[in-house]
């Protein structure tokens, strides 16, 4: 964390408060509560407003505080700790339509969609169609000409958060008939200060989770709007949310962890309170063991996610395939670690009330990063035809390695710039290049540590050939299983290269410089991605993560690699 | 000339899964059946193979072989000094 968002997110711990305390200004109970009613906390709502949580979505350039991702994320994970519903539906929906505005619209549009959130309204990205899910290539909601000065959007968009209350509305239109990639654009549509002729939202969806959330449609039927409300030239659509997504797949993960950060107290609480066998349930070692490999997870992630965030500020052209990867990876290791705590806890999972009733929510909630914003599987798909041009480009050539800065908290990162950000890849991977750096510095360092980083860049070397063998049929969404394993296996390996490197920078922190929670992570790793390694190294480690998570839990701190304060 | 053609025809032959006699070369690559995706893979291929770095959407900007074509002989010039 930079100094300037350390006073950030202290005065928005503050203002929120310690949510298991009854007194706190948003408690559990109150978050509980307005899930019940399937509505959004109307507290949490207002005291994000008092907090001024959209001057978050604005870059610092249209008068807000947007300047790294990274502090970004870590204010907004602040949020999705105590309630995922608010911090979608307060937000994230409006920073993906935001970033579509900030990397394609005119100052103008840059300045009305700023004013907006500067004033706590919300944005609503409009891309969904039921008929054509991820497929944005294929959508069918159009923006036509009609007379001289203005568009007509007919069709019908579904399943989109905010859309009956946004402001304005970034939708995702076909502006022209013809098939590829130049027929699609954003339009910024005013729709706080549009006649609502031709406009008609439609009823909300319920929802397993994230019930409170707005999520509703919405039918066009010639509804007008300026011809100038296309954002960028028209036609650019698709290169547009190409370049936003690197930016809000990396995101997704990284504020979902907060997720599993209240999962891993709520479940800490537990094992702490209840006894069983004549003893806390706390003393079991294989209760231990799940804590510490959830705890792990959530380090993996962070690393991943964290690293992924500030690459896109310090190598944007190096981060169109990372960023999949980061929301494929990320998102499943989150909800296999949700699940597996839910397993210590018992029926304490299962039901919505008592003590630990806010983890039920938090499963629920958490879900929708699997399949939300981009499917796992969507992700696999953007990353395949790009592997075999990294595999000829970067991987069978000397590596290159990343900035420190990438992987070191708070350091000093280049300005954003959407425009820097690559379309597809230009055949950079220093992500993964960095990882054979990383193993070189491991050899003197711990030999365990040593093993897995070689076992890493052996599995590199392995996908280099993999990717050769590639047909063009498994390239595109026809692939094969097995195909759509290499991507997986690489995201695999973009995660172990984001451990080993936070270690080897961080090397000054007492728990980060140590070898021990990197080799658990990258042995984690390893083992999903059924790598040789000695299946006993885990059990080694396993003890000092657990003594790391109970020092922070009991000392009110965060389980991520901030390792922050939290108020008591 | 014709051996870029020829190239670049069954390039696009080997993405679609067809024989590249079938190709039609003044026809669009989406009216052919390439995806987006499978588009910006070719742009690869095609870099690869002359040495060059092209605008990173050339294939959606001259979506047809015959355009992408004028377009190449246009960068390839540009390239060598």
């Amino acid at each position: 964390m930079t100094a300037t968002v350390t006073t950030r997110v202290d005065r928005l711990e503050q203002l929120l408060g310690d949510p298991w305390q009854p007194d706190a200004p948003l408690t559990n109970d109150v978050i509980l509560a307005a899930d019940e009613r399937s509505e959004m906390s109307t507290r949490g709502e207002e005291l994000l407003d008092e907090f001024g949580f959209g001057a978050e979505f604005v870059p610092v350039a249209y008068g807000g505080r947007l300047d790294r991702l990274d502090d970004f994320l870590t204010l907004s994970r602040a949020v999705w700790r105590r309630d995922p519903t608010l911090g979608l539906g307060h937000g994230f929906a409006s920073f993906i339509a935001g970033v579509n505005i900030w990397a394609a619209g005119t100052p103008g549009q840059c300045r009305r969609a700023a004013g907006l959130l500067l004033g706590n309204a919300k944005l609503s990205s409009v891309y969904h169609e039921l008929e054509h899910g991820n497929d944005f290539s294929r959508i069918e909601v159009s923006a036509r000409p009609h007379g001289p000065d203005h568009l007509a959007l007919h069709g019908r968009k579904a399943i989109i958060t905010n859309v009956g209350r946004a402001s304005a509305l970034v939708v995702l239109a076909r502006t022209s008939a013809e098939p590829g990639s130049r027929s699609i654009s954003q339009i910024l549509v005013d729709r706080a200060a549009l006649p609502a002729d031709g406009i008609t939202d439609l009823p909300r969806y319920p929802t397993v989770g994230m019930r409170g959330l707005m999520l509703a449609g919405v039918d066009f039927d010639g509804y007008r709007v300026p011809a100038g409300a296309v954002l960028g030239e028209p036609g650019r659509g698709i290169e547009v949310a190409l370049r936003s997504f690197q930016l809000t797949r990396t995101a997704m993960p990284a504020m979902a962890a907060g997720v599993l950060d209240t999962g891993l107290r709520a479940t800490m609480r537990f094992t702490g309170d209840r006894r069983l066998y004549g003893r806390p349930v706390a003393s079991l070692p294989a209760v231990q063991a799940e804590l510490a490999d959830a705890f792990t997870d959530l380090l993996i992630v962070d690393a991943l996610a964290m690293s992924t965030a500030r690459a896109i500020h310090a190598l944007p052209e190096e981060t169109v395939v990372a960023a999949s990867a980061t929301k494929f990876l990320g998102s499943r290791r989150l909800l296999d670690a949700m699940n597996r705590l839910s397993r210590v806890l018992g029926a304490h999972f299962y039901v919505r009330d008592g003590e630990y009733a806010i983890f039920q929510k938090l499963l629920r909630d958490l879900a929708p990063a699997g399949f939300g914003h981009a499917a796992r599987v969507a992700c696999l798909v953007t990353m395949l035809p790009q592997l075999p041009i990294l595999a000829r480009r970067a991987w069978a050539n000397p590596p290159v390695d990343a900035p420190a800065a990438i992987y070191r908290r708070g350091a000093d990162l280049p300005p954003l710039s959407f425009d820097a950000l690559a379309v597809r890849t230009k055949g950079g991977d220093s992500l993964t290049g960095a990882l054979h750096a990383a193993a070189e510095a491991t050899a003197v360092a711990d030999p365990r540590l040593h093993r897995l980083a070689t076992a890493f860049v052996a599995e590199l070397a392995a996908l280099t050939e993999s990717c050769a063998t590639l047909e063009p049929r498994d390239l595109g969404p026809a692939a094969q299983p097995e195909a759509l394993a290499v991507a997986s296996r690489y995201a695999t390996v973009l995660a172990a290269s984001a451990c080993l490197n936070v270690w080897r920078h961080e090397r000054d922190d007492p728990f980060l410089g140590d070898p021990t929670w990197a080799v658990a992570a990258l042995h984690r790793l390893a083992r999903a991605g059924r790598l040789p390694v000695d299946p006993g190294l885990a059990a080694t480690c396993r003890p000092a993560l657990y003594i790391e998570l109970a020092a922070r839990f009991a000392g009110h701190r965060t389980f991520d690699l901030a390792d922050r304060p939290l108020p008591v | 000339m014709n051996a870029l053609r020829t190239y670049v025809t069954e390039r696009v032959a080997y993405y679609l899964e067809r024989d590249a006699a079938t190709i039609e070369t003044d026809m669009s690559l989406p009216d052919h059946g390439l995806d987006s995706v499978l588009a910006l893979a070719l742009c690869g291929d095609i870099e690869d193979h002359l040495g060059v770095r092209l605008d990173p959407t050339a294939v959606w900007d001259y979506p047809t072989i015959d355009a992408l074509l004028t377009y190449l002989s246009g960068a390839v010039a540009e390239a060598k000094p």
